[in-house]
């Protein structure tokens, strides 16, 4: 698993620390996570950045392992000295999406899981295969389920058939030159409507990208355009060759 | 497409409340209490609602301009008081700073073991009950209009001002409808304001949220303020339906005969404007 490409362009552009989603993926790791926080939200940029660190270090989400997400969270806040509005905003909570993926060599493959909007969109040959967790671009309408940090909220971890809603594997065998294209929800829409739209102009642009500054400008850009919601707008692209046994890669 | 300008602080959006302090409002409701207190109630929970949406680690952001209008037999003045009281609209971070009071009031809430535990939450106070006197709506409406002409002029490119009224009576100073139109007239270039309207009767009728239509409705003057009444966007059709909400997509922004559900629906479901960012 190679990446190809890591950037994120603010809401604002002149205030990047307002930035509410959070990227992970660490050198030599088959992992990799994204987690896009709610605007409307206490501290999502904090609950973001746990959420996606934390699954790089244990992909296995379970209402513990939110658990502990959630103590890390409520370690960097002192209630007691909160104003009347922080400790009601607080009480309100924080909410994230998260999508995380391992790639597994040996099987050349990689399992997702997808909780909200933020999607990855599986290439090949600048083809779209396939789309997790889900490929209609009329959805990112919908309120999606969240991750909280109020446990009340995060009662969809506890069904028997969480890891299948949410979860997925791609198998990348038979592919020639598989890309997965992992974003958030405003860059998400777009890139969808555009594979229907352009006939996958949207999504070639994406995969080519080489530096921030160019993401920059294609978002500013389809914003000014109103193609693209003003949104913190996050893309993670990632490669994969298979290795053979011998070590040279076979694809 | 109208109403759909993104809200930032760079571009808020406003809400103003008119609320009616006539003497009727002084009625009990089911729950026991005045009318007059449980607006008061649930408007003092909507503000915190807006400060607490706007409220970030780092501090409020100003997303809203808020204000409150009240009209009864004195006229027409500011709801609020204290350092509120100087002008009619403030950003949101005002309210945060100048609640007239913080009361402590008690909750009940799950505490995770099968049992029920009650705490005690601070519960900040704008807006107190008055019920005294005649319906003066034709200028209230009036007020109303005077601030979002100017609030609109500042906020040229801004999601446009919503207003949320809410009476129990008929006006004493003249038939409000033309003048309602032309207060739904006032627009930024996002759109018109929205007028949305909550009657809270005392006819024995059922409650009805959001109608499509003045024909089921039971007199007059409940037919009057749903004709006063914007036509609801989209996106607040959606949210309403997405609330378990029955909301035709002709529905307008007009509640009859609310009780104290249906006031906080009314109250929550006008307050969602477009996405903040």
């Amino acid at each position: 698993m190679r990446q190809e490409f890591a950037g994120s362009v603010p809401k604002e552009p002149g205030s990047p620390e307002a930035n509410e989603d959070a990227l992970a993926i660490p050198d030599g790791s088959n992992c990799f996570a994204l987690s896009d926080g709610a605007s409307d939200s206490f501290d999502s940029r904090l609950w973001a950045k746990l959420l996606a660190n934390r699954f790089v270090d244990d992909p296995g989400v379970s209402p513990a392992w939110v658990d502990l997400a959630l103590a890390d969270y409520e370690a960097a806040h002192d209630f007691s000295a909160m104003s009347w509005s922080k400790q009601a905003a607080f009480e309100r909570g924080s909410f994230a999406t998260l999508l995380g993926g391992e790639y597994l060599a040996d099987h050349h493959a990689v399992e997702l899981l997808a909780v909200g909007d933020s999607v990855a969109l599986l290439i090949d040959d600048d083809q779209l295969v396939s789309a997790w967790p889900f490929d209609d671009p009329d959805r990112f309408h919908e309120r999606p389920s969240l991750l909280s940090t109020i446990m009340r909220h995060n009662g969809f971890l506890e069904a028997s058939d969480f890891w299948t809603r949410h979860g997925t594997t791609l198998h990348l065998d038979k592919l020639i030159a598989p890309r997965l294209l992992c974003m958030t929800d405003a860059l998400g829409e777009w890139a969808l409507r555009s594979s229907a739209r352009d006939n996958g102009d949207g999504l070639r642009e994406l995969a080519s990208l080489r530096s921030e500054g160019q993401l920059a400008e294609l978002v500013l850009r389809e914003r000014a355009l109103k193609r693209m919601r003003v949104d913190d707008s996050t893309l993670l692209v990632l490669s994969f060759e298979r290795e053979a046994r011998d070590g040279l890669s076979i694809s | 497409m109208p109403y759909e300008a993104q809200i930032s602080r760079n571009g808020p959006t406003a809400f103003l409340f008119v609320v009616d302090q006539s003497g009727s409002m002084a009625d009990k409701m089911s729950s026991g209490k005045s009318k007059a207190e449980f607006v008061a109630d649930a408007l003092n929970r909507t503000l915190m609602n807006l400060v607490t949406r706007c409220t970030k680690s780092e501090g409020v952001r100003n997303y809203f301009d808020v204000g409150v209008i009240g009209y009864n037999g004195n006229g027409v003045s500011n709801g609020l008081s204290g350092a509120l009281e100087s002008q009619v609209l403030h950003p949101i971070s005002a309210f945060e700073q100048n609640p007239s009071r913080i009361e402590d009031r008690k909750r009940k809430q799950d505490d995770g073991a099968g049992g029920i535990v009650e705490t005690t939450i601070k519960f900040p106070v704008w807006f107190d009950p008055v019920a005294t006197g005649g319906t003066p709506m034709r200028a209230a409406l009036t007020r109303a209009a005077e601030e979002l002409v100017a609030w609109c002029d500042a906020h040229p490119d801004s999601y446009p001002p919503t207003i949320l009224h809410v009476t129990d009576g008929e006006s004493t100073d003249g038939d409000p409808e033309e003048l309602a139109s032309h207060v739904r007239q006032i627009r930024t270039n996002d759109g018109e304001v929205l007028l949305f309207n909550l009657h809270a009767s005392t006819l024995g009728h059922n409650p009805i949220s959001f109608p499509s239509a003045e024909s089921g409705l039971p007199d007059s003057f409940a037919k009057l303020l749903f004709r006063m009444s914007s036509p609801l966007p989209d996106h607040l059709i959606r949210f309403a339906q997405n609330d378990g909400a029955a909301v035709a997509m002709e529905a307008r922004g007009f509640t009859f005969n609310a009780e104290a559900a249906e006031i906080v629906q009314f109250f929550d479901i006008g307050t969602r404007a477009a996405q903040l960012r």
